[in-house]
C-alpha cells in the first residue's frame, strides 16, 4: 500500500509538486494557527508569551455567556445568514439562468457586467449608499415617499425592517457574482441534453426545470457549503459598515462580530477575543458539519465530505 | 467613521488654537533655549528610529521631512521613520504591531486608546531614568503638575503631550443666521436654544443641531454637563467617558446613575429627548456618516459641539466656499470663574518608547531634540519662511495651508506651542484660561487611573449593553421613559460589580494620599 503510493507520487512528481505550495499556505495559514486556540484559556500578557502566561480557565468567556445578549447575537448570525445564502443563491440561480438563455452576445456581456460590478464595491461605500438612500434628513427612499403622499418612515429606528434591507443589499452585492460561477458552470454542461430534450418536444421552461436545474446541483451545493463555513465570520464589514453604531438597530442587526467588537475595543484583551473566536469557530465547524450530513441524507454524490 | 473624522478635526483644532502657557505669563522656564549639555554626533553610532503616530500625511509632508532628517543627521546622527495609522484603524494596528513585537521604537498611546492596559502588560519603558540622562528639554516643557498627575501606577510610561489642562469646548453656530434672524449673541444655553429653535422654524433648508452619537463625549447631554459646573460631575473613565459612573465633586465617591438618577442630568436628557421629538436635534443623529464639521461646513446643520473655544480660519473658508457670505462663532457656555472647574491635570495624548525597541536611549534623545524651540517648529509649523513666519515667541502667522507634520502625536507642550496670530481676544482669554494650572480645582482623583482587570467580563459586558442605549438616550433619539427602565433592567448588575471595584480601587488610592 505505502510503496505504491510511493510510486505513484515518484511516478507524477511533477503533479504531486504543484499541489504543494498549496499545501504549504494551508498548513501555515490555517493549521498552525490553531494552536493559537489556546489564547482563549488564558490570561495572554505579551511580556511573559504565550506560554509563560498564566491559564484562565473559562475565565475568558464569561463576558459573552453570562450576558443575556450572547443567544440573541448567535441567532441573529445564524438568522441573517440564512436569509442570506438562500436569497443570494436563489438570485443567483435566476440571473444564470436567464442569461444563460440570452442570445444576443453583447446584451448578455452587458448585463454580465453589470451585476457583477456590485462585487467589487466595499462595504464601507455601500453603508454611504444606504444612508443615503434610507436617512431620515433627506433620504431618497423617504422623499419619493412623501412625493407619492405617502409618510415617511423613520427608517434608521425601526429595527424590523432591517434584516429585509440587508438581504437585499447582499443580493445586489454578490447575486452577480455567484452567477458568474453559475453561468460559467451551465456553459459547461453537455448541449446533448437540451439536443434529445427538444426533440422531444420540451419547451424552454421546461429544459430550466429539468435539465439545467438538477445539473447544476452540486455547484449550488458547494456554493452553499462553503457560505454556511463563512456564516460566523465576514459579516463585520457589512454590518459594521452599513449600522455603525446605532444602538437601536443592534435588536435585529447585532452579530457576534460586531458585539464583540463593541464589547472588547476598550479592553484590548487578546485573549477574550481569542476566546470568541474559538465560539465562533466551534459553531462553524458544527454548521458545516451539520449541513454535510443533511446533504448526505438527501444526496450521497453531492457531499463535499 | 465619525468619531474618527471628529477626533482628527478636533486633534487638528486642537493644534491650531491651543494656547501658550507662556502667553499667559509663568514665563521663565523657557526650555527652547536652554543648552543641551552637548550630545555631539561623533559619538553616536547612525540609527534609524521608528515611529507609529495616528494621522496621516500633508501635502509637505516629504519636504518637511527630508529638513528634520537633514537636521537629526547633523545633531544626533540619527533618522526617523514615521509611519501614520488612520485613526479608524489605531487600536487594532498598534495592538497587534505591539503584541507581535514589532520593530518600532516610538508609539503613540493614549487613555483613550490603551494606554493604562498597556502599560500594565509591561509594553512600555518607564522613563524616568532615561528623562533625567537625556531628556531635560522634554522635562523642563512640561510643568511639574503635568508629571505628577499623568503618571500610571506612580510611574512614567509616556510623555504627556498637551498643552492645557482640560478641553478647549463651544457650539458652533452660523452668526450670518442669528443675525438673520434678529437674536442677540448667544451667551446662556437659553440663548442656544432659541437660536436652534429660531433656526428650526423660519429657515427650514437647515437641520438645527447634530451632535456625536458615536463619540460619548459628544453625546449632547455629556456636552452639556461638562460645562455646568454647579453640578461639578465628571465622567470617572471606568467605562470610557459614559456617565454611567460619575464622580460629583471632590467627595470621593463613585455615583452610578442608575442609582442616584442625578436631577440635573435626568432635566438634560429630558431635554434633549425634547429637542429630538422637535425635529431640532438631527433626525440623524444616531446614524450619521459624515462628521459633525463636515455637515457645518456644507451647510446642513447650523449649530455643532466642537473642542475649540474660538473658529479656526480654514473652517470659515470652507463654509465661504458653499455660502458666501456665511460665518461661524463659537458659544462657549464654559465657567472661566477661578477654580470653578475641575482638573485631574490629565493629558489626553502621549509619546511612549517601546520596551522591545533596540534604541530606548536614542529615542529618548530624539524626543529630546523635538521638544527644542526651532525644531519643534519646524515639526509642529513646517518650514520657516515658506509655511509659517514667527511672530513674536509665542504666536505664528500661516503663510500658505501647509503645516508641519506632527503635533499633538509627538512633542505638544504648553511652553513652545505658538498661538495662531489671527486668534481673536475673546478665544485668546478662554485659550489661556486653561493653560494654567492654578486656575482650576484640583481633582481630587488626581493621578488615580482604573485598573479594570479585576473587572474586565463586566466591562466587556457593560460596553455591549451601553451601545444599545446609552448614546440614544444622550442624544434624544430614544424615549428616556421606556428605554431607561430597559437599560437598567439589562445593565445595572455588571455596572454595579464595576462601580464597586472602582470605589475600592479609589478608596485605596485616597487612603494612600492622606
Amino acid at each position: 500500500m505505502m510503496r505504491s503510493m510511493l510510486r505513484d507520487i515518484a511516478r507524477n512528481r511533477f503533479l504531486y509538486a504543484m499541489a504543494v505550495p498549496g499545501i504549504l499556505f494551508l498548513v501555515v495559514f490555517s493549521y498552525i494557527p490553531l494552536a493559537g486556540h489556546v489564547l482563549a484559556f488564558k490570561n495572554f500578557q505579551i511580556s511573559q508569551g504565550i506560554w509563560g502566561s498564566d491559564w484562565a480557565g473559562l475565565n475568558n468567556f464569561r463576558f459573552f455567556f453570562s450576558g443575556r445578549d450572547w443567544m440573541q447575537v448567535t441567532f441573529n448570525t445564524l438568522y441573517l445568514n440564512v436569509l442570506f445564502i438562500v436569497f443570494e443563491m436563489g438570485f443567483a440561480l435566476l440571473i444564470a439562468i436567464f442569461l444563460n438563455e440570452i442570445r444576443l452576445k453583447w446584451f448578455k456581456r452587458t448585463i454580465q457586467s453589470v451585476v457583477f460590478l456590485p462585487y467589487f464595491i466595499s462595504w464601507v461605500v455601500v453603508g454611504y449608499m444606504t444612508f443615503i438612500l434610507f436617512n431620515n434628513t433627506d433620504g431618497l427612499i423617504n422623499h419619493a415617499l412623501q412625493r407619492n403622499g405617502v409618510r415617511a418612515v423613520d427608517w434608521y429606528q425601526t429595527p424590523w425592517v432591517w434584516p429585509i434591507i440587508l438581504t437585499l443589499v447582499r443580493i445586489w452585492k454578490n447575486a452577480g457574482y455567484l452567477s458568474i460561477i453559475l453561468l460559467a458552470a451551465i456553459a459547461g454542461l453537455s448541449t446533448d441534453y437540451y439536443e434529445s430534450a427538444r426533440l422531444d418536444g420540451a419547451s424552454r421552461l421546461q429544459q430550466m426545470r429539468y435539465i439545467t436545474l438538477p445539473l447544476l446541483k452540486p455547484q449550488i451545493i458547494i456554493l452553499i457549503l462553503l457560505g454556511i463555513g463563512r456564516i460566523f465570520y465576514g459579516d463585520f464589514g457589512m454590518i459594521y459598515g452599513i449600522i455603525g453604531d446605532n444602538g437601536i438597530l443592534f435588536p435585529t442587526t447585532d452579530v457576534i462580530d460586531t458585539y464583540s467588537y463593541r464589547a472588547l475595543r476598550q479592553l484590548g484583551d487578546f485573549s477574550m477575543s481569542s476566546a470568541i473566536v474559538l465560539y465562533q469557530s466551534v459553531m462553524g465547524l458544527i454548521a458545516v458539519v451539520t449541513f454535510n450530513w443533511i446533504v448526505r441524507r438527501i444526496d450521497q454524490d453531492s457531499r463535499l465530505f | 467613521m465619525v468619531k474618527l473624522k471628529s477626533l482628527l478635526m478636533a486633534a487638528a483644532i486642537w493644534g491650531l488654537t491651543s494656547a501658550l502657557a507662556g502667553c499667559g505669563g509663568n514665563d521663565g522656564n523657557d526650555a527652547g533655549t536652554a543648552g543641551t549639555g552637548g550630545q555631539s554626533n561623533q559619538s553616536l553610532a547612525p540609527v534609524t528610529l521608528k515611529v507609529v503616530v495616528p494621522g496621516g500625511k500633508g501635502a509637505n509632508f516629504d519636504e518637511v521631512m527630508s529638513e528634520v532628517n537633514k537636521r537629526l543627521k547633523a545633531d544626533l546622527n540619527t533618522q526617523v521613520d514615521f509611519t501614520f495609522i488612520d485613526f479608524g484603524d489605531l487600536n487594532q494596528k498598534t495592538n497587534v504591531m505591539l503584541a507581535s513585537g514589532e520593530n518600532v521604537d516610538l508609539i503613540f498611546d493614549a487613555p483613550w486608546l490603551h494606554l493604562d492596559s498597556m502599560s500594565s502588560q509591561g509594553f512600555y519603558e518607564e522613563l524616568t531614568d532615561l528623562l533625567n540622562q537625556y531628556g531635560s528639554h522634554v522635562r523642563e516643557t512640561r510643568p511639574q503638575q503635568m508629571w505628577d498627575a499623568n503618571k500610571i501606577n506612580g510611574k512614567i510610561y509616556g510623555v504627556p503631550l498637551g498643552s492645557a489642562y482640560t478641553q478647549p469646548r463651544s457650539v458652533f453656530i452660523r452668526k450670518d443666521l442669528r443675525e438673520k434672524l434678529n437674536l442677540p449673541p448667544v451667551r446662556t444655553y437659553e440663548d442656544l436654544k432659541a437660536y436652534l429653535y429660531a433656526v428650526h422654524d423660519r429657515e427650514p433648508g437647515i437641520t438645527p443641531l447634530i451632535a456625536g452619537a458615536d463619540d460619548v463625549t459628544y453625546s449632547w447631554v455629556n456636552w452639556l454637563v461638562r460645562d455646568d459646573t454647579s453640578l461639578g460631575v465628571r465622567p470617572t473613565n471606568g467605562i470610557g467617558a459614559s456617565l454611567m459612573l460619575y464622580y460629583k465633586g471632590n467627595d470621593g465617591k463613585v455615583y452610578n446613575l442608575f442609582d442616584a438618577q442625578e436631577p440635573k442630568i435626568w432635566t438634560y436628557i429630558e431635554d434633549t429627548r425634547k429637542l429630538f421629538m422637535d425635529k431640532v436635534m438631527s433626525q440623524d443623529v444616531m446614524t450619521n456618516k459624515s462628521s459633525q464639521s463636515d455637515m457645518q461646513l456644507q451647510n446642513k446643520v447650523a449649530a455643532t459641539p466642537q473642542m475649540a473655544f474660538g473658529i479656526p480660519q480654514s473652517f470659515n473658508d470652507r463654509l465661504k466656499q458653499v455660502v458666501p457670505d456665511g460665518e461661524l462663532e463659537a458659544v462657549r457656555l464654559f465657567d472661566l470663574k477661578l477654580g470653578s472647574n475641575l482638573s485631574n491635570y490629565k493629558m489626553d495624548n502621549f509619546i511612549c518608547i517601546v520596551k522591545a525597541s533596540k534604541h530606548k536611549d536614542r529615542a529618548m534623545m530624539f524626543l529630546d531634540w523635538a521638544n527644542q524651540k526651532d525644531n519643534y517648529d519646524l515639526l509642529e509649523r513646517g518650514i520657516e519662511g515658506k509655511n509659517w513666519k514667527a511672530v513674536g515667541d509665542h504666536r505664528y502667522e500661516t503663510l500658505n495651508s501647509d503645516g508641519g507634520i506632527v503635533s499633538f502625536q509627538l512633542m505638544l507642550n504648553p511652553v513652545l506651542e505658538r498661538e495662531w496670530a489671527g486668534t481673536d481676544e475673546e478665544t485668546r482669554k478662554y485659550n489661556q484660561f486653561i493653560a494654567q494650572a492654578d486656575h482650576f480645582t484640583k481633582d481630587i482623583m488626581t493621578g488615580f487611573t482604573f485598573d479594570p482587570t479585576p473587572v474586565k467580563n463586566e466591562v466587556a459586558q457593560f460596553s455591549t449593553i451601553q451601545a444599545k442605549y446609552y448614546n440614544g438616550l444622550f442624544n434624544g433619539a430614544l424615549d428616556p421613559d421606556e428605554y431607561f427602565a430597559k437599560f437598567k433592567a439589562e445593565g445595572e448588575a455588571p455596572l454595579k460589580k464595576i462601580q464597586n471595584e472602582l470605589q475600592k480601587q479609589v478608596d485605596a488610592f485616597l487612603g494612600k494620599q492622606s
